[in-house]
């Protein structure tokens, strides 16, 4: 008990305390170790396809950089016995502010938090 | 002949140990659910508080204590969701029944009933300053469901193989349940990542997923918010275009009725606060999986 962490602070939102919009281009750029059909969504606009198998994906989101959405991505390989790795990069004005890879079979699907600046 | 009449004693013995399960209280819905997963057959779980019964009012009756003294094993939320746990740890240590209690295991945030001031009593049970609802968090569910395997571990080493392929089992569909939860939550934008509650109960959730919470504390006859109070929540629910409202067990529906009249937010449904609820909320997958498609639903 004694080297336990004290809570963390709550997260009641405070009065009038909005996040003023601040419109951004976020640029996603997929890449696979094999083909696959990759496709991204951001929040609740449509899902962006690559509609082929492909080894690379590029495509560019408006978001609120005070308030960056959540983006799910998918990646469904033709190959089902391999293991792939599909690497998800965000960038911001040319700069990379999110870069992870994940790892499976079939089909990869995830969720990347866009940090808030 | 003697020799064989005492092996013959050993093996009935063994037998009647093997047969009767280990005997498992519990005080929290959520952990009832996940000691059944994990001990599967070897293990007979009895909710002392069962679902859709209120946590934080209720009280054990001579016959509950009675059960609990016959448990060797008895599991509850802690963090002061049981305001009487510390009245039942004589008699629990004298019956010999080990407590396991979740909250001793998670990464606890502040909060729980942060809606209205602490300068008076609950009465029932006492929050403290952390909020005690932790199974909002998967990832606090998973370290829960390590602390019960282990518990059961030692209570009845002979099951470890049990428990420790049911635990491994469990953990593997709680990953996957997070991960469908962010799924889930990713339509959703992050603008309309607002709970307005009757109940601050969904701190967990609000922090693993972005969420801001206005809890409508007070809803509840023992503790009515004030005009003010009601007409500041009204301006915030306007300005931020708050799309729902949810309920958990509101007792006074007039706040409710007049909040989402004056604003045109509209009820979004009823979340699983305190606990498993009846039906597809039964189970804790299906608690998380229901309240997080209420959710998504109504605010999208």
């Amino acid at each position: 008990m004694l080297t336990r962490e004290g809570p963390a602070p709550v997260v009641e939102a405070s009065p009038l305390a909005m996040v003023p919009e601040k419109m951004e281009t976020y640029a996603v750029l997929l890449t696979a170790t094999s083909p696959a059909v990759m496709r991204v969504m951001a929040a609740s606009r449509p899902v962006v396809s690559s509609g082929g198998e492909v080894k690379s994906f590029e495509t560019q989101f408006e978001m609120n950089a005070a308030q960056p959405e959540d983006i799910a991505v998918f990646a469904d390989f033709a190959d089902r016995s391999s293991t792939h790795a599909f690497r998800v990069e965000v960038f911001l004005d040319g700069e990379t502010v999110v870069d992870t890879t994940f790892w499976g079979e079939g089909l990869i699907e995830d969720v990347v938090v866009v940090p808030e600046p | 002949m003697k020799a064989m009449l005492v092996l013959f004693q050993c093996v009935a013995v063994a037998m009647l140990v093997e047969a009767s399960p280990l005997q498992v209280a519990s005080l929290s819905t959520v952990m009832a659910d996940l000691a059944r997963d994990i001990g599967g057959e070897r293990v007979e779980v009895v909710e002392i508080v069962k679902p859709g019964i209120d946590p934080h009012i209720y009280e054990p009756t001579p016959g509950d204590r009675r059960v609990i003294s016959h448990a060797q094993i008895l599991l509850a939320s802690g963090l002061g969701m049981e305001g009487y746990l510390d009245r039942l740890r004589p008699a629990l240590l004298k019956s010999g029944v080990v407590l396991v209690v979740g909250g001793d295991v998670v990464k606890t945030i502040e909060g729980g009933c942060t809606g209205h001031d602490h300068d008076h009593d609950h009465g029932h049970h006492s929050h403290g300053t952390v909020d005690p609802h932790w199974w909002h968090s998967i990832s606090n569910t998973r370290a829960v469901a390590r602390r019960i395997r282990d518990a059961f571990i030692a209570a009845d080493p002979a099951g470890r193989a049990v428990y420790e392929s049911n635990a491994k089992a469990l953990d593997k569909r709680l990953a996957a349940l997070s991960k469908w939860v962010r799924m889930k939550l990713a339509a959703l934008p992050k603008a309309n990542r607002i709970l307005v509650t009757s109940h601050d109960a969904l701190g967990y959730f609000a922090n693993d997923h972005g969420f801001q919470i206005f809890p409508v504390q007070g809803v509840s006859t023992a503790d009515q918010p004030s005009s003010q109070k009601i007409r500041n929540l009204i301006e915030e629910i306007k300005a931020r275009r708050v799309k729902a409202i949810f309920a958990e067990s509101i007792e006074n529906p007039k706040v409710l009725e007049q909040i989402t009249s004056e604003t045109g937010a509209r009820p979004g449904g009823v979340l699983y606060a305190d606990g498993l609820g009846k039906g597809a909320a039964g189970t804790y997958e299906g608690m998380m999986r229901t309240n997080v498609n209420t959710i998504v639903e109504a605010l999208q």
